[in-house]
């Protein structure tokens, strides 16, 4: 892997190379440009008004900076050139070819084929997986496939219980089969037919019904699909209903997998500490000093992410707890560290976000606190950025 | 001669910046925020619409002006941000060919920068190529300076992160 600097490096050489294929101005008046501004203005005999006639984009930024300037929380319903196209959301998008248009080797494309769902968040990553949210009154549907899929399975080992499982072929064929219940949703287990999974879950419980909407589910090609997303809605959320849980998940790497968690919402402390439950801390302590410096601005983390600082804190927290028991003479308090601070180096979390010398510097840590190196553990603290916990500071 | 073809916008007459300065602006101004439009849409066609719309703004705007081209450069970060947010326009404008022939290392980058979420590309274009501070990044784009320093670490971790993956 390249070092940060390295990449740095990288960035910078491409934005340049890039960037140089502007030409400098070099003259007292671009003629290009002011010709093709010109141009503009002629075109657009209303000034301004004119020329915004040519630019539907630029018709929906003003619209949409000015609903967000009045603060209504409201969904806007986009009247694009790609409305036009499509046809609105989720409905006329061409059926490809099932035999020609790739499914499966482009990638794994859906459009819930029902007028009365409205695509509410659509995005794609690295172009084999994508993300779409349905809404319709109080149901909703998240469709997740590829990679996004995959880690839900993955992630998420309490779920499968409450996954349908479907074994088709994406194209021609919707045997849904049941393999599990739930009392809260209904979710759907699809593999593709290249084994590419989706994963279709139904806000409701209600499994009748959430088959039957499963139905108007179908595979389209990538252009469509990016059609489609294109029509998503834009909803803002007022703070009241914030939520920690968002509905996305990390796509793995050193973002880690899991949901993406909104740290500055009302509920996180709360999530945050159930996630920390497993985690061992010296008698008397806890995790309330992480809590109270949560962000108050928009912050998320995914669940692995949480967990891994989770984890480094809590490592923090049980060095401090060896320092206090070595100043105290105390040697059973300072035994009982020592065999956390041997054991940190293999917690799962933070071996999973390893990325920059992380286990080294706990492992370090351990053999200085073994060798009773009182100096060399407080400066693997201050290296480690670990400094709330040492005493006195 | 020069002058006339200068004289963009003849016809919008309320801004309180005066013509000498405008043209001045545009003069000095415009290839660079074409630069920038250009790194955040990842369009050149889309960044000479964005720098263009961003001009006649200027010229519309009856505000009083303490720093024009920092006023410049929030409508052309503005208007470019909001081209990536609209995947119809996207999809019509951005390509991955940035208009120019890029060794392999360097286009890899350019692509893999345009895959990232608008928001933490913009922070890179920001910092590495406009070479801001993290303040003025924060202010940019309206977010507290904490934020702007997580994008632009994110982001650069997530390219970092990607590079490797391509490797392998």
């Amino acid at each position: 892997m390249p070092t940060l600097t390295e990449t740095e490096d990288r960035l910078r050489r491409a934005l340049e190379a890039v960037a140089s294929s502007v030409d400098e101005p070099g003259q007292p008046c671009d003629q290009a440009a002011a010709a093709s501004a010109r141009s503009a203005t002629q075109l657009a005999p209303g000034g301004l008004s004119g020329l915004r006639r040519r630019s539907p984009l630029l018709v929906f930024a003003a619209s949409f900076l000015a609903v967000l300037a009045v603060g209504a929380i409201s969904v806007l319903t986009m009247q694009t050139e790609s409305d036009l196209e499509v046809g609105g959301p989720a409905g006329q998008v061409p059926v490809p070819d099932p035999d020609t248009s790739g499914l499966g080797m482009d990638g794994t494309y859906f459009a819930f084929d029902d007028p009365s769902w409205t695509l509410m968040v659509a995005y794609t990553e690295s172009g084999s997986s994508t993300y779409s949210r349905y809404e319709r009154d109080d149901e909703r549907v998240d469709i997740a496939t590829g990679s996004f899929a995959s880690e839900i399975l993955d992630q998420r080992p309490e779920r499968p219980e409450t996954i349908l499982t479907l074994n088709s072929n994406q194209v021609t064929e919707r045997s849904f089969s049941e393999t599990g219940s739930s009392s809260e949703e209904s979710s759907f287990n699809w593999t593709t037919s290249d084994g590419l999974p989706v994963i279709v879950t139904f806000s409701q419980a209600n499994r009748e019904q959430a088959l039957a909407a499963s139905t108007a589910l179908r595979p389209i090609d990538s252009e469509a699909w990016q059609q489609l997303a294109a029509t998503a809605v834009h909803t803002t959320t007022p703070e009241s209903e914030l939520r920690a849980r968002t509905g996305e998940f990390g796509i793995g790497g050193e973002e880690g997998f899991g949901e993406w968690i909104r740290l500055d919402a009302p509920d996180a402390p709360q999530m945050i500490l159930e996630l920390g439950e497993g985690i061992q801390l010296p008698p008397g302590h806890t995790f309330d000093r992480l809590i109270e410096n949560l962000p108050d601005e928009p912050t998320s983390q995914t669940e692995d992410g949480i967990m891994s600082t989770l984890e480094f804190h809590a490592g923090c927290i049980w060095t401090g707890y060896w320092l206090e028991a070595v100043a105290n003479k105390d040697t059973t308090a300072q035994a009982q560290a020592q065999a956390i601070l041997d054991d940190i180096p293999t917690w799962p979390a933070l071996n999973a976000s390893d990325g920059s010398g992380v286990i080294d510097a706990w492992r370090r840590n351990a053999e200085l606190a073994a060798a009773g190196d009182v100096q060399g553990v407080l400066d693997n603290l201050y290296t480690n950025n670990c400094t709330d916990v040492v005493p006195g500071e | 001669m020069a002058d006339e073809e200068c004289d963009l916008t003849s016809d919008v007459r309320q801004s309180r910046l005066p013509d000498s300065l405008f043209d001045e602006l545009y003069r000095d101004e415009r290839a660079g925020l074409v630069r920038l439009a250009l790194l955040v849409t990842g369009s050149r066609a889309a960044a000479e619409d964005v720098v263009q719309e961003s001009f006649l703004r200027l010229r519309s705007t009856s505000a009083e002006l303490t720093d024009p081209v920092r006023y410049l450069r929030r409508i052309v970060l503005n208007e470019a941000r909001q081209v990536l947010r609209r995947r119809e326009v996207e999809r019509r404008y951005r390509t991955s060919d940035p208009g120019v022939v890029l060794p392999p290392e360097l286009d890899e980058m350019w692509r893999l920068l345009a895959g990232l979420p608008e928001k933490r590309r913009v922070a890179l274009v920001l910092r590495y190529y406009e070479d801001l501070s993290f303040s003025e990044i924060a202010r940019l784009m309206d977010c507290p300076e904490s934020t702007a320093r997580s994008l632009v670490h994110r982001g650069l971790k997530s390219l970092r992160r990607r590079l490797d993956a391509d490797f392998d």
